[in-house]
Order: structure tokens, then C-alpha cells, then sequence
């Protein structure tokens, strides 16, 4: 998904895995739909190589616009809400190269932490399993 | 008795001159500002000029992709930085609890973003130049790569550590 036209606010799809709350761009969903395994989907957790979850409550699955081959599951989201563009943060210089390759491609950060900003283009593991079944 | 000097009053001059013109080499020595904080057993310092800022030990958020040795990042008033383990980084295996106790330093290496987690504030001190030395044959090897100097703090050798090299080693 390219943008061309500079934008003030961003709207996410807030949820929480763990300690730690992931926004996504409501841009890049095509839909959001019950939860219902298939041999193509895959955990969000995988996603980000995160220590797994004991007993993750997916409740959800999400399918991302030109990629509906590859449902991510995903627990119940929190929210959806309205950021300003200019409350995001890049990722430190030591965090730009590994994070990149997970899809992290900024902070927003919080009262008490941050909001991890999450694209599934970016996202290795998606691309790959995405071209992998497009095969 | 009275129009000559007291012998004892030529040596207290003595001593007094002596003083001043130590004092002036003190004075005009170079010195340099060093931070020491604690890793496991060990003293460690950065360069007053590499270090901006001390903070209490926070939160700190993982971040998908880090490894090991970066823990995570916090929130400083608003910014984000990353928090570098360098006990991680030096190979101490030593752990301790992340606790209230712990410091994250800010450091003005890199993009000035990023902070070291330490265990324990020891000092702030001013080191004359000459007090500084180059690097003990008997510095621990985990540590010489990273390391610039060595100091004496209290009967205990510091070393001096170049955050620039940490955190080129955590991008790595």
C-alpha cells in the first residue's frame, strides 16, 4: 500500500499480546472476521517471533487487503483509535534493521509504554508465507 | 633574632610555595569527568562527555526483532529510547533482578537514543589525565574490546568503557 498524500492521523487497530499493546493501520485490513483455522493461517505472535503466549486467546482473525490468502489470528482487539501522525516515533538506530525485518516501523509512546506499530508488507515472515501459497 | 627569619618561618614559606605551585599543576592539569556505575562485581565508567543523562530504572517494552541485548525500549518524556543489557553485551553472567535499584544511562553515542541499563550508580568523579592509564594487561578479555582506559577509584580499578563500540556491537 503506497501513500503519496502526507496525512495527519492514523487510525489503529490496537491489540494486546502479552505485556505489550501492537497497532495496526485499519488501512491495510480487508477484513476483520471470527476466528476459524485454516491450514494458511498463522498466529500474530509467530508473526513477531514472540515468546508464545500460554493458552493465546484468538478470538479473531485478520485479512489484510491484497494478502487474504494469509489470515493472521489475532486475540480480541482492545480498540480502534485515532492517532496523530505526529505523536509516532521512529525505532532507535539499534532497533531500525531487526525490528524492520518483523514489520516494526514505529512507537507510539504512552502514559505507561508504547504502542508498537506493526506493518504486515513489511513483516518477512508474512511475505514469505503469503508468496509461498500464491506459488 | 628579629631582623633575620626564623628558620621555622623560612620553612613554613617553604612549604606554603611548595603548596601554590602544586596546586597551580593541579589546577592546570587536564582533567577528565568520568560517571562509575556497577555491573555484577565490576567498576565501569563512561566519559562525562558521552553520558547526557540518568534515569531510574522504568519500564521497559520488548520490541519484536530485539535481541538479547537489547531488552527493549522505554519512554523518556515522550521519546523513545532503546535500553542496551550490556551485561549481555560484556558476557557477565552475573544477574541480578531488574529492580527499582537498577539506572538506565543515557549515553550520546549513536543516534542519542539509546540507554544502558546499569545496577548501581557508584560515583561521579574528575580524573586527571595523567591518572588515567592505558589498558591493564590484566583486563578481563571480555571487556577489552569495548574498552578505552582504566582509572583507580578508591583501591579499585575502573575501566572506561566507549558506548559508541556497545552499541555497535548490540546492532550487529
Amino acid at each position: 500500500m503506497v501513500m503519496d498524500i502526507d496525512q495527519n492521523e492514523l487510525q489503529l487497530l490496537i491489540i494486546s499480546l502479552g505485556d505489550n499493546r501492537y497497532g495496526i493501520d485499519i488501512d491495510q485490513i480487508a477484513y476483520l472476521t471470527n476466528f476459524d483455522t485454516t491450514e494458511s493461517s498463522v498466529g500474530f505472535e509467530q508473526l513477531l517471533a514472540a515468546d508464545p503466549v500460554m493458552n493465546c486467546p484468538y478470538s479473531k482473525m485478520l485479512l489484510i487487503k491484497q494478502q487474504l490468502q494469509t489470515p493472521i489470528l489475532i486475540p480480541e482487539p482492545d480498540e480502534v483509535t485515532t492517532f496523530q501522525v505526529s505523536d509516532i516515533h521512529k525505532l532507535p538506530a539499534v532497533l531500525t534493521v531487526a525490528s524492520g525485518k518483523k514489520g516494526i516501523w514505529g512507537l507510539l509512546p504512552q502514559k505507561s509504554g508504547v504502542i508498537i506499530l506493526i506493518d504486515f508488507y513489511k513483516n518477512q515472515l508474512f511475505k514469505r508465507l503469503a508468496s509461498s501459497i500464491d506459488n | 633574632m628579629t631582623s633575620a627569619s626564623l628558620k621555622s618561618d623560612t620553612i613554613l614559606r617553604q612549604i606554603d610555595a611548595h603548596n601554590l605551585t602544586e596546586k597551580i599543576v593541579a589546577i592546570d592539569e587536564e582533567q577528565i569527568c568520568f560517571f562509575i556505575f556497577q555491573l555484577g562485581g565490576y567498576l565501569f565508567a563512561f566519559g562525562g562527555s558521552q553520558t547526557r543523562e540518568i534515569l531510574p530504572y522504568t519500564t521497559i517494552t520488548w520490541i519484536p526483532g530485539a535481541t538479547a541485548l537489547i531488552p527493549g525500549v522505554i519512554n523518556v518524556r515522550g521519546d523513545v529510547a532503546a535500553v542496551l543489557d550490556v551485561k549481555q553485551i560484556l558476557s557477565i553472567n552475573e544477574t541480578s533482578p531488574k529492580t527499582a535499584d537498577n539506572f538506565v544511562v543515557m549515553v550520546r553515542a549513536g543516534d542519542g537514543r539509546t540507554g544502558i541499563l546499569v545496577d548501581t550508580i557508584v560515583d561521579v568523579v574528575e580524573v586527571p589525565v595523567s591518572e588515567t592509564t592505558q589498558l591493564l594487561p590484566t583486563l578481563d578479555e571480555r571487556f577489552k574490546r569495548f574498552a578505552l582506559n582504566q582509572f583507580e577509584y578508591r583501591r579499585n580499578m575502573v575501566t572506561v568503557l566507549d558506548a559508541s563500540l556497545l552499541i555497535e556491537k548490540a546492532t550487529s
